[in-house]
């Protein structure tokens, strides 16, 4: 499988890193409540409406198999815009940007990068609910997206890749769980070998549990403006090329009527990972606002 | 133009869209909603005359569901407060104005909200 092809920054890759960054500043958003960082649930906007999400994701990765990289840090901003289309249907739009990729080649030199990802187009409709009481509920939603060739050089699959996928969310007084599972076809079956997880030439199954639990306040009130959750995600990764990868995220959620901000520790549980860097630990940043 | 460029200058056009959604929500342009859910129990459409109105929900389950709610009521000519009590799912409804929403259409914002409405008192 031939190395990546790597460059350094340009003036266009930086501007675009910036623009990533300001939209941590400035993003307006309409959140997703109770969903967890890295976990799809079923909420979305009211209709009508626009959500934007902003998290920053560091990886600390080992060794590259194929182009033996090492001591690499990968720096991505995930930009997210959804729309509610109607109460039950949303649409989004994913624009992941590396805002720094360091590494140590093997011939002992530090290669910095940057760049975006391909964008993902998704649909999420909502099949089933059941609103059992004020606070209580249970849904069911389907996912149907396209992932567009739009990203630089390394970073692209450089093929339209269909996506499909169930969540299935249930809050239940002060627990909230998430279940989702997602299938990529990779139309092209070919790459150069993309190191990002997920997105290289082979096809990839993604299955992600989340728990979250309300520490406080332990009854809601119409005093109520704020509540703090402690959250454990299970994230797991399979491509068909062999490659799985199973990671624990615990974390904490503080979520506001205007906004929410979410920390996680990324670390893998299990890992056989052959085509690419693992994972050796991460940390997400997540930002939402309301306004 | 080179395709690194196009797509390099086709990101930082994506990227600028939320900011410039975010200033047309401000300026009160919005997107016309093109299919609306109907609660599934049938309300009267007349104007309310009341300044308060009652509406009882299921599914709130968080803070930023209930502003979901808050930010669609308003959105309705005639509604000038909404509080929301998550523990019971009552959501009180402030009118004002000879333009008062009916019944009908208190709740079909809270299920476009993604909601379901009990009643409309």
């Amino acid at each position: 499988m031939p190395s990546p092809t790597y460059r350094l920054p340009t003036q266009q890759s930086l501007a675009a890193a910036v623009a990533a960054a300001l939209m941590l500043l400035l993003g307006n958003s309409i959140a997703s409540a109770q969903e967890a960082t890295s976990t799809p649930s079923t909420t979305q906007p009211a209709m009508g409406h626009f959500a934007f999400r902003e998290t920053l994701r560091y990886s600390q990765l080992g060794t590259d198999p194929v182009s033996g990289d090492t001591d690499q840090h990968m720096l991505v901003a995930q930009s997210t815009l959804q729309y509610g289309v109607t109460g039950s249907l949303s649409l989004s739009l994913d624009i992941p940007a590396i805002l720094a990729d360091i590494r140590r080649t093997s011939s002992g030199s530090t290669d910095t990068d940057s760049g975006f990802a391909d964008i993902t187009l998704t649909a999420k409709y909502r099949i089933w609910k059941n609103d059992s009481s004020p606070l209580n509920t249970t849904r069911l939603s389907v996912i149907g997206g396209l992932e567009l060739p739009t990203g630089d050089g390394a970073y692209s699959s450089d093929s339209v890749d269909p996506i499909a996928g169930l969540v299935l969310m249930s809050i239940i007084e002060r627990w909230g769980f998430s279940q989702a599972i997602r299938y990529k076809f990779n139309t092209s079956g070919s790459g150069h070998g993309t190191k990002l997880a997920g997105d290289g030439p082979a096809d990839a199954l993604r299955h992600d549990t989340a728990l979250l639990y309300r520490l406080d306040p332990a009854v809601y009130s119409a005093q109520t403006k704020a509540a703090v959750y402690a959250m454990l995600e299970c994230n797991g990764l399979y491509e068909t090329n062999g490659d799985y990868e199973l990671t624990l995220a615990p974390g904490i959620l503080y979520e506001a009527t205007t906004f929410a901000v979410e920390l996680s520790i990324i670390v893998p549980a299990y890992e056989r990972v052959t085509n690419r860097a693992a994972l050796s630990w991460g940390v997400a940043l997540g930002v939402r606002f309301l306004f | 133009m080179s395709v690194h460029a196009a797509r390099s200058r086709f990101h930082l056009a994506l990227l600028t869209l939320p900011m410039l959604l975010m200033f047309s929500t401000a300026t009160g342009c919005q997107s016309a909603p093109a299919i609306a859910d109907a609660p599934q129990t049938v309300f009267p459409t007349t104007p309310l005359k009341q300044d308060f109105a009652t509406i009882t929900a299921t599914g709130l389950s968080c803070p930023l569901c209930a502003n979901n709610i808050d930010s669609t009521l308003k959105k309705l000519p005639g509604v000038q407060t909404v509080d929301i009590d998550l523990n019971t799912g009552r959501i009180t409804v402030g009118l004002f104005g000879k333009a008062k929403p009916s019944k009908a259409s208190l709740a079909t914002a809270v299920v476009n909200a993604g909601f379901t409405v009990l009643s409309v008192e």
